[in-house]
């Protein structure tokens, strides 16, 4: 399931932004190493952070989703059409160059979907809002973030409403393949139709509550911040700015 | 074809604990009955068991002489029309007249109702239109028409009125009425008193997942303290009956109509 699941991780905890700069250092870290061995390590930091934030069993399911078809095809395309020297495995020959490829490609997915996972998983929404409310964020760019972050949880939900209306109209679901192809129509096309009826409506529910007026908004009970914290995220953009600093001085980590 | 619809000590929920405790209910074939009671109370999860969209974990669930939990919702259809909150989870179709004979054509069933129920909510206009063009309250209209031309024996509507001006509601009482004057069993969510008084003869008020109250509709409309208790009033009609002291115990507009026709006027002395 892809979006917040309740819990009492020290990651649940946290003031929201030190679970979104973590898994913003992990995507930034990714990108600033380009060896198997380093990406290998990025990916062990991303698996820290879901064991940290007690998220494994939250995000086990939508990463496997996610990351096994990328793998699979990247080691089908590079380990096929990559250059020589080739490895002989058994009865498969493969680019020993395409493999490595592969591996920080595939490596560099895998940490930044585990990452976010986590993230999405352990970050309250209604606690986001709280904090970048008392931060003075714009209440119309807090509205587009929280949006996004929950879409995946909303989207389920009005799918499984969908299927409800549906079927005590008379709608068979299952049956043979041909039943439910035709099952189909109505059930992918109210998300959709739905889902656009609903932002016209929010952005109007948003100009009616003066969210263009720019006023500042005061936060109810915002998230509290701690010195720790703030030197976590200090630390983790230090940790980024030295990959880069590494990278382009030719050493590439 | 009509239907009673009975709940014998029925338990149900969504995995984690029941939502309803030992609830037992007998709604007569043809009798028309409104569910209140605060949000979250168990009204939706009540009206969802007979639909088959909540599956009891104890107890029995009857629509005449089917048991729910033998049969899919999609069966369940032909007896059962289910009008669920939100219209937005259900309309598909190019056209309102295409959306609304969904349902009939899902059940087989020939379409004649279709252009009746178009005409009976004042839709007829608006029949070739895209659903989506028009405005939310008039979309709950298009569900609700998909619903009546079903021709179910038992129409379960949620909060059917919810958002509604006065003209819209006047045609949702006039269709329900018609409907349980030709026997269809009507059980309705609702906390709009002015369309429940129009719309039922029995009101059951739930309590966290019990029934805390089963009543005459005139009864419990015209009850100031109980109504109060739930946050709510006697409707207009009633009130003035009320305050009137009218014959009758006037609960519908007409019936105040009926009984300020018939009184003896006379002007109070100033
Ligand atoms: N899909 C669901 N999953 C889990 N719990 C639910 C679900 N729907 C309702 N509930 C819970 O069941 C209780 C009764 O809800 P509901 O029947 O919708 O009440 P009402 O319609 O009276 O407002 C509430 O506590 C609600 O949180
Ligand atoms: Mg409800």
């Amino acid at each position: 399931m892809i979006g917040y699941a309740a819990g009492r991780s020290p990651l649940h905890r946290a003031h929201p932004y030190t679970p979104l700069a973590a898994a913003s250092a992990v995507l930034l870290l990714a990108f600033a190493v380009s060896t198997p061995g380093a990406v290998g390590v990025v990916v062990l930091a991303a698996v820290a952070l879901a064991l940290l934030g007690d998220a494994t069993g939250a995000i086990v399911r939508p990463m496997l989703v996610l990351v096994l078809p990328t793998w699979a095809l990247l080691l089908v395309l590079h380990g096929i059409l990559g250059g020589d020297p080739h490895l002989v495995l058994g009865p498969v020959t493969l680019s020993e160059p395409g493999v490595r490829r592969a591996l920080v490609l595939g490596g560099r997915v895998t940490a930044i979907v585990i990452a976010f996972l986590t993230a999405l998983a352990t970050v309250s929404p209604p606690r986001l809002v709280e904090a970048m409310t008392a931060r003075g964020v714009p209440f119309g760019r807090i509205f587009l973030l929280v949006s996004s972050l929950t879409l995946v949880p909303r989207m389920r939900a009005r799918a499984v409403q969908i299927l409800d209306a549906q079927q005590s109209r008379g709608l068979r679901i299952g049956g043979s393949a041909a039943a439910r192809v035709r099952a189909l129509v109505p059930l992918v096309l109210p998300l959709v139709l739905g889902a656009l009826a609903e932002v016209e409506e929010q952005v109007l529910a948003l100009d009616a509550r003066g969210a263009a007026s720019g006023a500042r908004r005061t936060a109810l009970d915002p998230p509290r911040d701690t010195l720790g914290e703030r030197l976590v995220r200090m630390a983790l953009i230090m940790a980024v700015l030295m990959a880069y600093a590494a990278k382009f001085m030719g050493r590439g980590a | 074809m009509t239907f009673g619809v009975r709940l014998e000590r029925v338990r149900a929920g969504y995995g984690q604990g029941d939502v309803l405790h030992d609830v037992s209910l007998d709604v007569a074939a043809g009798e028309s009955l409104a569910l209140l009671g605060a949000n979250g109370a168990g009204k939706t999860t009540l009206a969802r068991l007979l639909i088959g969209l909540v599956r009891p974990s104890a107890g029995r669930v009857t629509v005449g002489d089917w048991d729910v939990s033998g049969r899919r919702p999609d069966e369940l259809a032909r007896r059962v029309g289910y009008v669920f909150q939100h219209a937005d989870h259900q309309l598909f179709a190019r056209t309102v007249r295409d959306d609304v004979a969904f349902g009939p054509r899902c059940l087989g069933l020939p379409g004649d109702g279709v252009a009746a129920a178009l005409e009976e909510l004042g839709l007829s206009r608006v029949a070739g239109a895209h659903p989506y063009d028009l405005p939310a309250p008039a979309r709950k209209l298009v569900t609700l028409a998909g619903v009546l031309a079903m021709g179910a024996g038992v129409l379960v509507l949620d909060e059917p009125t919810a958002g509604f001006d006065h003209e819209s509601r006047e045609l949702v009482v006039a269709a329900l009425r018609r409907r349980i004057e030709s026997g269809v069993t009507a059980v309705v969510v609702s906390h709009d008193l002015a369309f429940v008084a129009e719309a039922a003869e029995r009101i059951v008020v739930m309590r966290e997942g019990a029934i805390a109250t089963d009543r005459r509709a005139r009864d419990m409309l015209r009850d100031e303290d109980a109504l109060h208790a739930l946050g709510l009033g006697p409707p207009p009609a009633a009130a003035l009956g009320l305050r009137l002291a009218l014959s009758g115990s006037p609960v519908r507009i007409a019936e105040c109509v009926a009984a300020l026709r018939g009184a003896r006027w006379t002007a109070p002395a100033v």
